[in-house]
């Protein structure tokens, strides 16, 4: 893990913090402030005003939630960060039931058009919703697709797909691959570092996405329709920029991970691509 | 995270870091392969540190902006007021410190880069940066770019006559300090 937020520090101040030590709170604010700000931005892809709103909602509740924190040999970033998605799930529930019309209108809908974009990477690449309770919708599709593939190319489907992945694949990878949860996990986690670059790219798009969004609806409710045409045809552009960038990890990683033999993968995914593509045409052809 | 009884960022966090005895982080193993909840948490755990680790982070906006580290400037002196502890710390550089001397400046060191931050003249002060060979650093103050040098020949370099303001510096593109001056 990076020094975004170090671990010896932290845990150093939060004991200074419960020894009394006043001015250690502020410090841990000051450590802790851009990784709160910026988890909704980075892993919900929300706006720069939804992440300020939830810095202060995770402020407010500060106290309360280091109370919670017992020092143990795991990190305290890791522990950290699942107390976060629990609670942006809280404040995003808490935001919608005050702001139900609001909360609808400022969501930035990804949804590929499925006649103008009918290829692999636009109908599973980018489909999974992080943020959603329920992705029942997500699930069927998946199930779908991977139900006529055989256990390698089911393999090779999750591990190319990455961003389609769910907790029962990767059980499916760690008893495919006799790993074990954790091996499995951590596998994953160095084949997304390999496309550290693609994730950045793809989060400035949402960023800019989400910036031209409020534009959007600031001159559309000035009725300045020339300039709503502009912002549109300038998200349209980011937005094709953002469908480009394929989270697809290269088959020298996933022959890494998997051990298969790199010409196996390269072979087994061009094989499982023809089989998933004959069923996307076969959804393009009436079901969808 | 609810319906189980492993339904605790605690032991999500012990498992994710390998911090369990082996007889727990077995049984939570076989537990992880039948509970949708825990195993649900755990690969959003995975993702959600990986790509905060990943990602470049925003700076906060200035209304939720908290000073990490702040210096006070005065016409004969420049002093610490604020430093978040543990966080790029600057320590005090004293002259002939055996001698009881008294503090002419503050120091900065991270992964071989040294940056001295001294007083010069009345209301101004000037930053020294070692251990820079072959690097590239750029010196921002109040977000605009006060000097950018690529491809350093020096084993150190210097700004000099610099005036109050935030200051941040970027090291080949990464390492990244901030201090304001006022």
């Amino acid at each position: 893990m990076s020094d975004r937020i170090p671990d010896e520090s932290i845990k150093e101040l939060i004991r200074r913090y419960r020894g009394g030590n006043e001015q250690s709170r502020e410090n841990i604010i000051t450590a802790l402030s851009e990784y709160i700000y910026n988890y909704p931005m980075i892993v919900f892809g929300v706006a720069e005003d939804a992440a300020g709103d939830f810095y202060e909602y995770i402020l407010m509740r500060l106290d309360k939630i280091l109370e919670g924190y017992r020092e143990t040999e795991a990190k305290f970033v890791t522990w950290f960060t699942v107390v976060l998605r629990n609670r942006y799930l809280n404040f995003v529930r808490t935001e919608r039931s005050r702001h139900a019309a609001e909360y609808l209108t400022q969501v930035v809908s990804l949804d590929c058009d499925f006649t103008e974009n009918r290829n692999l990477h636009n109908i599973l690449g980018d489909k999974r919703d992080y943020s959603s309770e329920s992705s029942e919708g997500f699930d069927r599709l998946l199930d779908a697709v991977v139900r006529d593939l055989n256990a390698r190319q089911r393999l090779l489907f999750h591990l190319y797909y990455l961003e389609t992945l769910r907790p029962e694949d990767v059980g499916f990878i760690s008893i495919y691959l006799g790993k074990t949860i954790r091996e499995t996990l951590a596998g994953i986690r160095a084949l997304r570092y390999t496309l550290s670059h693609k994730y950045r790219v793809r989060n400035r798009c949402l960023q800019r996405l989400n910036v031209l969004y409020s534009q959007l609806i600031s001159v559309q409710s000035e009725n300045d329709r020339s300039a709503a045409e502009k912002v549109k045809k300038k998200r349209k552009k980011v937005l094709d920029e953002y469908r480009k960038v394929k989270l697809n990890p290269s088959y020298e990683s996933i022959s890494k991970f998997t051990g298969l033999p790199m010409g196996t993968v390269s072979s087994g995914i061009q094989r499982m691509k023809k089989n998933v593509r004959h069923y996307v045409e076969e959804l393009g052809n009436g079901r969808m | 995270m609810e319906g189980c009884r492993f339904n605790d960022p605690e032991y999500l966090a012990l498992y994710h870091d390998g911090a369990l005895d082996e007889r727990t982080e077995r049984a939570f193993t076989a537990h992880l392969l039948t509970c949708e909840v825990c195993a649900e948490a755990l690969f959003n755990l995975e993702r959600d540190l990986a790509l905060m680790e990943m990602v470049e982070f925003s700076a906060l906006p200035a209304p939720h902006a908290l000073r990490k580290t702040v210096f006070r400037l005065f016409s004969e002196g420049i002093e610490l007021i604020k430093t978040a502890a543990g966080w790029g710390e600057f320590t005090p550089l004293v002259l002939r410190p055996a001698r009881g001397g008294s503090e002419k400046g503050y120091r900065y060191e991270k992964e071989g880069v040294r940056v001295d931050i001294e007083h010069s003249a009345p209301d101004r002060f000037f930053i020294e940066v070692s251990g820079v060979r072959g690097k590239r650093i750029t010196l921002f103050r109040d977000k605009r770019v006060v000097e950018a040098r690529t491809r350093i020949r020096e084993e150190k370099i210097f700004f000099r006559d610099l005036e109050k303001g935030r200051y941040s510096m970027s090291i080949d593109g990464g390492m990244r300090i901030q201090f304001d001056v006022e």
